[in-house]
């Protein structure tokens, strides 16, 4: 069922009641226009529903009323007047419950009943709610059902109608206020009110006492018009408590008055006009009253909705005049390429460095913003508001001193009811310190990253879970894993491989967990060919702000070649040391020497035939011999003591050596040379025997660590300068025996140290090569690995100016 | 046979000397430290100087240089004792320059025989 189709049953049925109650008991009583009263009724719906205005309807249906009875009725004027009544009323009830049912009660004022009235408002019903109209409703069928089997049974004689007058008396008066407020509810507007309820039971009783009581019609109507007012005034004041107390007052009055015989109602036959009247106070009465009690209600609540929202309005403003953003609302004109400033915040005026006393109009897109910035805002921002409900950029405003301050902007449009955009609301901030902040950051950025980039040192950035988030490119080189290849992979597993690199990594990384920084910690990774590096790390564990570790930043520094040089000075040192000592000893011990080795000699010439003490002598010469060349070997390392110097050309010299030493070679060792005989010439200072004993010194070793089998390769090289002059001069000499281990290598120029059996050499061999070339100014490095031969390289400057020594 | 003067401080590499050169039927002079020596030199007579190289106040070198500033003086032959001390070195190399012949301690008869021989002309 519609909401029309229930309006239009609602207004037939209230209708119809209406006309039962108004004009029925009048036609019983009197030879009326019954004949014509069934017209009247859907032509007053119809009006009220084509015209829906209160006056209008009344004023028609008041009209067709009239008219009807005075062309057709015989009624005398008291009950056309009535009838006339009934027949305004009714469309007007239709009407009301048409509206009501069509749009829930809402809110009624006082000052808006006549708009309601005039049907203007959609939002203004009429009735009060649903119940009291129920109960209206239920309490008039009653008293109309009531009054109409006692005719239908007894007649319409006047006993019958007084009868049915007095069962719709008593429906309307006694029944419907109990329904409507409630005695409790009539009590406290009593009390509460007691001037209104006064002024109610004052009028009705002394006014309507006085219409009855003085027979006269213009009296009555006068009497009648002057005791509506404060009847409306009292159920206004007093609400539908106050309008209940207007059906038994009314309604005792006109039983009186009947009763009695006295007044007006006297004169008609029977009880229909005192009860139309009645009914008809009653109900407006109670109308008056529920529309007040409404407006009451309503008007509180929109009462502190209205403040609520002032309060709230107030407190927005003041955080608007506060802020520092720059707030602005304007109408948009026609074209929306301009605007006209309503309201601009003091942050506007503040950010824009203008007096507010300028005034709105000084805020125009052009002073505002510059050039470039006006033609984003009338390209591109003010159009994309309108279009998609907002705008958010970044374009910048005219400070009065002249300069450009950068912003950032919110554009939100306004649509009036019509949806169409005339106005647009803007949010603006100054973000010149953020834009500082940011450049500041990116400098500082671009310079970390610049150094980072090209420090020698490791840069590693580590996740919690181990795995590599950046490495610079030092970690490249020094790792020889590409960076790619490092990304996202486990670091500590990436790089540390034996069980001793790992171990050390995992102490280091167990410390970092108690301390988050570390510095100086030594780790040994493996590259990616195998070998290592020695790197010394400092480690800083990052936290994100809830305490959890964000990352590890590692940066190394490669010190394996420092490790190589301060091992390098330690052994040079040593060997300083040593040879110091074995120098002051040789002195000493030449001079014991002395009388063993020259009276030996005495001894022999002395001993003649003796044979066994020639043998004796023999013997202990052989080994003081032997001494004397301990004693010669070290003070050779000791550089006290070595060949005469001079300048030779190596190529040259290194061929006569190997010349010298080839025939002297074992057959089972082959002995090949390169470098020797082309290439440009290479002068340094050496001396030829001293040259001699170093490659013959270290060939021995070679064929003893070779177990007297395999190859021994002589090389000599040059390293050139920028002009491609040679700057030092290499011999290197390489063997294919089994290689050192680290601490042979190490230990391979000490005097006495020996991987021989005892007594197969003097222990010197390898630090009087040393001691040669030191004292030529040159360098010695070993490059030996188990398993891989080895290869003894000697370095000599070359001389400045060439000379052509022995050569 | 030769008439030897023959300059050394320690007592026992003299003694030694001695008897090795006595032992070869040469006649022996000798001189405890450099100023003795020298002005033994001075007085004539030898056939050869034998001076070790370092002693104290008055060294081999000294002696050297001395004998040198004479018209007409015996052959010389100096003896080192090698050594780590940077004057052993140096001392060394003057000596090269002013004896007619230098060996490095400990020397043996016949090393000692063969530089006599050489510097004697025989």
């Amino acid at each position: 069922m519609t909401a029309h189709a229930r309006a239009i049953a609602a207004t037939a049925i209230l209708g119809w009641l209406a006309y039962v109650a108004l004009a029925w008991p009048s036609s019983l009583t009197s030879a009326s226009a019954s004949s014509l009263d069934p017209l009247w009724l859907p032509a007053g719906v119809a009006v009220a529903l084509v015209i829906r205005h209160g006056p209008w309807i009344v004023a028609v249906s008041a009209a067709g009323g009239l008219t009807a009875n005075l062309l057709w009725g015989e009624a005398g004027p008291w009950l056309t007047a009535a009838y006339t009544a009934g027949t305004a009323l009714t469309p007007l009830v239709a009407g009301i419950v048409f509206q009501w049912v069509d749009d829930p009660p809402r809110v009624l004022a006082p000052r808006l009943m006549w708009r309601a009235f005039q049907w203007r408002d959609s939002d203004v019903p009429i009735l009060g709610n649903e119940r009291s109209a129920l109960a209206f409703l239920l309490a008039t069928l009653a008293a109309g059902g009531v009054g109409t089997a006692w005719i239908a049974l007894f007649g319409a004689d006047d006993t019958a109608t007084a009868a049915w007058g007095i069962s719709v008396v008593l429906g309307v008066a006694i029944v419907a206020p109990a329904v409507l407020v409630g005695p409790r509810a009539l009590a406290r507007a009593v009390r509460a009110r007691p001037l209104e309820s006064a002024a109610i039971a004052l009028t009705l009783v002394g006014v309507h006492y006085a219409i009855f009581v003085v027979p006269v019609a213009w009296t009555h109507a006068a009497a009648t018009l002057a005791g509506a007012p404060p009847v409306v005034w009292g159920a206004l004041r007093l609400g539908r408590a106050g309008a209940a107390l207007v059906p038994p007052l009314t309604a005792a009055v006109v039983l009186t008055g009947t009763m009695l015989n006295h007044g007006p109602f006297a004169s008609f036959d029977g009880w229909a006009v005192p009860t139309a009247y009645l009914m008809v106070v009653s109900a407006v009465a109670w109308l008056l009253g529920g529309h007040a009690e409404t407006v009451w209600r309503a008007e509180s609540t929109r009462e502190i909705r209205r403040r609520a929202a002032e309060t709230a309005r107030d407190r927005l403003m003041e955080l608007l005049e506060t802020t520092s953003d720059f707030v602005l609302t304007a109408e948009l004109d026609r074209d929306r390429r301009d605007i006209k400033p309503l309201y601009a915040n003091n942050g506007a005026w503040r950010l824009l460095g203008v007096s507010s006393s300028r005034g709105l109009t000084e805020l125009t897109l052009e002073r505002v913003y510059p050039l470039w910035a006006v033609r984003i805002m009338r390209g591109d921002a003010i159009p994309t508001a309108v279009d998609e409900g907002i705008w958010r950029g970044e374009l910048a405003v005219c400070h009065a001193g002249g300069h450009e301050i950068p912003v950032s902007q919110v554009l939100v449009p306004h649509r009036d009811a019509g949806g169409e955009v005339r106005a647009v609301s803007t949010i603006i901030r100054d973000i010149a310190g953020a834009k500082e902040t940011e450049r500041a950051l990116r400098r500082e950025k671009a310079f970390t990253d610049h150094v980072v980039a090209t420090s020698p040192n490791l840069v590693v950035s580590i996740c919690p879970d181990g795995t590599v988030r950046f490495v610079n490119p030092a970690v490249e080189r020094a790792t020889g894993h590409a960076r790619e290849s490092l990304l996202g992979t486990d670091w500590w597993r990436t790089v540390f491989h034996t069980p001793q690199q790992r171990g050390d990594a995992e102490r280091v990384l167990a410390n970092l967990a108690e301390h988050d920084e570390l510095t100086d910690q030594v780790l040994t990774l493996a590259t990616r060919d195998g070998t290592e590096r020695v790197v010394s790390w400092s480690f800083l564990r990052r936290r994100g702000p809830d305490g959890e570790p964000i990352e590890i930043i590692a940066h190394g520094r490669d010190i394996t070649a420092d490790r190589e040089e301060i091992a390098r000075q330690q052994q040079q040192e040593q060997l300083r040391a040593l040879g110091e000592m074995a120098g002051g000893m040789a002195h000493e011990l030449n001079n014991a020497l002395q009388p063993v080795v020259g009276l030996l000699g005495v001894m022999r010439d002395q001993a003649g035939g003796d044979a066994t003490l020639g043998r004796c002598v023999d013997t202990m010469e052989t080994h003081t011999l032997h001494a004397r060349r301990i004693v010669t070997d070290v003070l050779a390392f000791a550089r006290q003591q070595g060949p005469d110097v001079a300048v030779f050309e190596l190529r040259g010299l290194t061929r006569e050596v190997v010349d010298f030493i080839g025939p002297l070679m074992v057959d089972s060792v082959r002995l090949t040379a390169e470098g020797l005989d082309a290439g440009p010439p290479l002068d340094v200072e050496t001396s030829r025997n001293g040259l001699i004993q170093v490659v013959q010194n270290i060939t021995n070793n070679a064929v003893d660590a070779m177990d007297g089998k395999g190859t021994i390769h002589v090389a000599v090289g040059a390293e050139t300068n920028e002009a491609g002059e040679p700057e030092r001069a290499r011999i290197a000499i390489t063997d294919t025996g089994p290689g050192m281990d680290r601490v042979s290598a190490r230990n391979l120029f000490n005097p006495f140290y020996t991987t021989k059996d005892v007594g197969s050499g003097t222990g010197l061999g390898m630090a009087v090569v040393y001691g040669l070339v030191t004292h030529w100014n040159g360098t010695i490095d070993v490059d030996s690995e188990p398993g891989a031969g080895t290869t003894i390289t000697i370095t000599l400057p070359c001389t400045a100016a060439g000379g052509t020594g022995g050569a | 046979m030769a008439n030897i003067l023959l300059i050394e401080d320690m007592d026992g590499v003299r003694d030694t000397l001695e008897i090795m050169l006595s032992a070869q039927g040469h006649s022996v002079t000798t001189a405890a430290n450099g100023n003795d020596g020298l002005s033994r030199a001075k007085q004539g007579g030898f056939d050869v100087v034998i001076t070790d190289i370092i002693m104290p106040d008055t060294d081999g070198n000294d002696v050297l240089v001395e004998l040198r500033k004479q018209a007409k003086r015996p052959p010389t032959i100096a003896l080192s004792g090698g050594g780590s001390k940077v004057s052993a070195d140096d001392a060394l190399q003057l000596a090269r320059q002013h004896a007619d012949q230098v060996m490095t301690k400990p020397v043996t008869q016949s090393e000692l025989n063969d530089a006599l021989s050489s510097v004697l002309g025989g």
